[in-house]
């Protein structure tokens, strides 16, 4: 242990934080997190991170901290937003909270930067001075102001200065790190207190203590002393133990087992792999570790002169054991190679950094830390760092995880050129969503990731593509998480329209609340009574009126037919839009009747025979009854069910299709242009427009019409449209065509290698082995996703227990609850 | 923003410190193909000089090894790595925790949280807004001042030692155990360990 100061912190104005004495100031910032998938994103931040680290010259410290999940500031935000359902969404929030509550959040990372320069060589002080004397003569007036008025006080200019600092610290540091910002005060309050709660919860911090000084004139200068007691009650009581902490919190007693690194990761041939040591560790592991990482500035003057100490140290013991007998060891060897490379490295000029990584387990009791720190231990052992709980310093390693700190252990600093330091900085993290919608489960590969928050409107609110794509295997979860989205919006109040071609697997609109606001049209051959109720130019938007009947009808003709019957009906029809100001089928029908010609006869009777039966006859409105759908959408929820809707396999094209599939795919279109009228109806509510059989509705350009018309419903009316299909492949279209429809789009587990390939593609990411095979193997409810923001990343979906029990698809399970 | 094309190789220049120093060779004695640790001749170095003090000195021990067995034992300290660390940083790294506070409240040494708070001398006096004391238990040490309109105190073991006599607002200062007598006037200083009980008489 360091023997003078031990206080880590004396004093916090704004984000400066003045550490162990009142002229030791540091800038605190909030540095941006990059996704751990997302390969060109941390490389840009190395890059960023080496550039700036050297342009700073000063001594920093990065914190990497977790977080608890905040159950309460959820369920409160959540409650915000009005809707006439406010009981069921309490309940449905109450239960939610209840089971994410206990698990992180996002993990944040923090940089403090010293704002008195590094150590340097005498001559480089010496050339520092020649070129700005004046700054020089100044400090040395501070410090003799100092000896008068003691270290615990600063002049106001003085602190001003400091925080002028801090602000052009954190202006170089944008430019190299865009979306860093300064940390208020209840953040860097929060930091300090946390450390009593590890592994217990969060501290209460509602950002009312701010510390405070007094003011006082001095020789006509107003002079800042700061109230002390102000920040010794952000801390509590901790008990040094010889190889762990006990800190006795607000929230009880948390057992705290400081880690010090004693070596560091070897080299790497690239950076990335450099990258992931210290963060894909942390997701192997089952709880949050805290990491610190406090390194020291050493000038290129001072760290080549002490490389070449070692680099005559280490030739000659190379010199030395060649000339033995048993000739130079490798370790010899390597060692004067490490010389040479560190040389040429340091000959350009760039400094080198001393440093500590330390990282702080925390648990409720005694066994359990036992066993986090084993696990802790050996997981980081695995990526290249040997961890030690070091004897009688674990105080001073629970120094170092407060903000604003230099190395307070003794024999365990590590050199680290700015590369190594910036590729060991952790500064990645899971991330999915953005801070509002409903809590949708765990981000990251391992399942213990933060809880991630989604909103389908982020479409909407970010001005990107509304659409949800739901991709998977039969049972890997996509109707579960489309049953959620559905019962989300329900009780938010949005209007639905829900397909379903499999009502077996489609349970969450039967149970109060939903059933009461609810219609439910089951379409089938034998239910005469919906006759009509699809027709095209009944529930189509005027400007796909003509398209979509034309489909339609063309998909009732035989395989095959002529040139000559697609004119004549394309002729029919066109007679119908322009004459006709109620136009339906029926009215088509009579047009073809009426040319007389023996072909549009041949049409007109094969359509009629269509039109009086079957399921066809859903598409064949009656004059003057062309508003059978003006009657639904009064209710908030309309569930539509079409049973034995003849769905073609997978792989199939669209010219290969027999005839029934072709109406099926016609009928599916229609049914998704009933919904798109009904939604239109409302276009000032938030919408959602669920269907489950995507592929029938981007066989044709016709469907891709379709979606697109949701799309910009979407956008401009808070419209989603919640899209799902079994085969990755049944979507055919490229990725950048499913960017421009899908703003996020949820792949589940892959029935086939092709199938994981071409869901990779659909987000946009290169199909490695690894990620293919956790596509394949991925357990229900797990996914990989792309969110409004572009992220991608695992989630874990998870529903509160009632939807899980009322939604399950499994027969079995159904059974058993 | 970086524009400069990332570096691929990330060199980890910490192994150059990472190694003992060693000396190969004293003048022109080899110290072995692989030389010695220059920490191990150190310590030895100082283990002769502790050895040759302990043996020395007129306190010294009188016993010929011991200065032998103290070299002996000094420069096998120099191979030992308590915690990770050479002897010579472990060691005060040990003694400033051994001789540190346990206990640390708002950075400052406190008494352990799971030892009974018990306050040092503490005056009590009324504020005035009533003609005479509240009932209470106290146990000293401690000083009561009494407030004015208290006239009447009367100590239970020592009944005919009544300080004043008017008896509306009389107090009794009963001492429990019987340990000590009780100072007289306007300030009851408790001692240690004695209960004072005040209560007031009907």
């Amino acid at each position: 242990m360091r023997g003078a100061p031990r206080r880590p912190l004396t004093w916090v104005s704004g984000n400066v934080i003045y550490a162990r004495h009142m002229r030791d100031p540091w800038a605190v910032l909030q540095l941006p997190t990059t996704n751990p998938g997302d390969e060109a994103a941390q490389l840009r931040t190395l890059d960023a991170l080496r550039e700036l680290l050297v342009d700073l010259a000063a001594d920093v410290q990065l914190l990497r901290t977790h977080r608890f999940w905040d159950a309460d500031a959820y369920e409160q935000q959540q409650q915000v937003q009005a809707t006439p359902h406010t009981g069921a969404r309490t309940r449905y929030l109450a239960e939610q909270a209840a089971d994410l509550d206990g698990l992180p959040a996002v993990p944040q990372v923090w940089l403090s930067v010293a704002l008195r320069g590094g150590r340097s060589r005498a001559a480089e002080r010496m050339g520092e001075l020649l070129v700005d004397p004046a700054a020089h003569v100044e400090e040395a007036r501070a410090a003799l102001r100092e000896v008068g008025m003691g270290a615990w006080a600063r002049d106001q200019q003085d602190i001003d200065a400091d925080h002028d600092r801090a602000a052009d610290v954190l202006t170089r540091i944008a430019s190299f790190l865009p979306g860093t910002r300064p940390a208020s005060v209840p953040e860097v309050e929060w930091l300090v207190r946390r450390a009593w709660t590890r592994g217990l919860g969060e501290p209460l911090v509602d950002g009312l203590g701010q510390p405070r000084a007094l003011y006082f004139e001095r020789n006509g200068q107003s002079v800042l002393r700061p109230v002390q007691v102000d920040l010794l009650a952000w801390t509590d009581c901790v008990q040094s133990g010889y190889r762990q902490l006990h800190c006795e919190g607000e929230l009880g007693t948390s057992l705290q087992a400081g880690l010090i690194a004693s070596s560091l990761p070897g080299d790497a041939p690239e950076a990335s792999r450099v990258l992931q040591i210290l963060s894909a560790p942390q997701d192997r592991l089952g709880f949050p570790i805290d990491l610190s990482l406090c390194a020291s500035y050493v000038s290129p003057g001072r760290a080549g002169k002490a490389v070449d100490s070692e680099r005559a140290r280490a030739d000659e013991a190379a010199r030395e054991e060649h000339q033995a007998t048993r000739g130079a060891s490798d370790q010899a060897l390597a060692r004067a190679d490490v010389a040479r490379d560190a040389e040429a490295y340091l000959a350009g000029g760039q400094p080198l950094f001393e440093l500590t990584f330390t990282a702080i387990v925390a648990a409720p009791d005694q066994d359990s830390l036992r066993l986090r720190v084993r696990e802790t231990v050996a997981c980081l052992r695995s990526h290249g760092v040997t961890l030690r709980q070091p004897a009688a310093q674990q105080l001073a390693v629970f120094f170092e995880q407060l903000p604003a700190q230099r190395p307070w252990t003794t024999g365990f600093v590590r050199r680290a050129t700015a590369d190594q330091l910036a590729a060991t900085a952790p500064t990645s993290a899971h991330r999915l969503g953005g801070t509002h919608g409903y809590a949708w489960g765990v981000a990251g590969p391992a399942g213990s990731g933060p809880v991630a928050r989604w909103c389908p409107q982020d479409g909407s609110r970010l001005n990107t593509a509304a659409g949800v794509l739901m991709v998977g295997d039969s049972g890997a979860g996509k109707t579960t998480a489309a049953a959620k989205l559905a019962m989300e919006a329900f009780l938010d109040g949005a209007v639905i329209f829900d397909f379903t071609a499999k009502s077996d697997d489609h349970h969450w609109h039967t149970r109060t609340p939903v059933d009461e606001h609810c219609d439910v049209i089951e379409l089938d051959a034998d239910h005469a009574k919906w006759r009509g109720l699809l027709d095209p130019w009944c529930n189509a938007p005027v400007e796909l009126r003509r398209d979509s009947a034309l489909d339609f009808l063309s998909a009732l003709l035989p395989r095959g037919v002529s040139a000559e019957w697609q004119t004549e009906l394309l002729l029919a029809v066109d007679a119908v839009a322009e004459r006709e100001a109620a136009p339906c089928n029926e009215l088509v029908l009579a047009a073809l009747e009426q040319r007389a010609r023996p072909v549009s006869q041949a049409i007109a009777e094969h359509l009629r025979a269509q039109s009086r039966s079957g399921m066809s006859q859903l598409g064949f409105a009656q004059p003057g009854r062309t508003d059978i759908a003006g009657t639904l959408g009064s209710r908030q929820v309309t569930h539509v069910q079409l049973e034995h809707l003849p769905v073609p396999e997978r792989g199939i094209d669209r010219a290969a299709y027999d005839e029934l599939e072709r109406q099926g795919s016609a009928l599916a279109k229609l049914v998704a242009m009933l919904g798109l009228g009904i939604l239109a109806r409302h276009p000032d509510q938030a919408k959602l427009f669920n269907f489950d059989e995507v592929k029938v509705l981007l066989d044709h350009q016709f469907g891709r019409k379709l979606i697109d018309q949701l799309q910009r419903l979407g956008r401009s009316k808070k419209a989603v449209p919640v899209l799902q299909t079994q085969y990755a492949s049944d979507i055919g279209l490229d990725r950048d065509s499913v960017g421009a429809l899908f703003g996020t789009v949820f792949c589940f587990r892959a029935p086939s290698e092709q199938e994981a390939i071409r869901s990779l593609d659909l987000l946009g990411r290169a199909p490695t082995g690894q990620l293919i095979r956790d596509l394949q193997s991925a357990p229900s409810g797990r996914a990989l996703v792309r969110d409004h923001r572009g992220q991608i990343e695992w989630l874990q979906v998870m529903l509160p227990p009632t939807l899980a029990e009322q939604v399950q698809t499994n027969p079995h399970q159904r059974t058993r609850a | 923003m970086s524009t400069s094309t990332p570096a691929r190789l990330v060199v980890n220049v910490d192994a150059l410190w990472g190694a003992d120093p060693r000396w190969y060779r004293i003048g022109d004695v080899s110290l072995g193909d692989r030389g010695v640790p220059q920490l191990v001749i150190f310590y030895a170095a100082a283990g002769v000089i502790l050895g040759w003090l302990l043996t020395s000195l007129p306190v010294g021990v009188r016993f010929w090894p011991a200065g032998l067995i103290v070299t002996l034992v000094a420069a096998a300290l120099g191979f030992v790595r308590p915690g990770g660390l050479r002897v010579h940083q472990f060691a005060p790294v040990a003694a400033a925790h051994l001789v540190a506070p346990r206990h640390l409240h708002g950075w400052h040494p406190c008494p352990s949280p799971e030892q009974q708070w018990r306050p040092g001398p503490l005056p009590m006096e009324g504020d005035g807004s009533r003609p005479q004391f509240e009932e209470l238990a106290y146990t000293g040490p401690g000083l009561i001042v009494r407030h004015r309109p208290a006239r009447h105190v009367r100590l239970r073991l020592r009944p005919h030692e009544r300080l004043l006599g008017r008896r509306a607002g009389r107090q009794v200062l009963t001492p429990i155990p019987a340990a000590g007598c009780l100072t007289e006037g306007r300030e009851v200083l408790v001692p240690a360990g004695v209960t004072v009980r005040v209560r007031r008489e009907r």
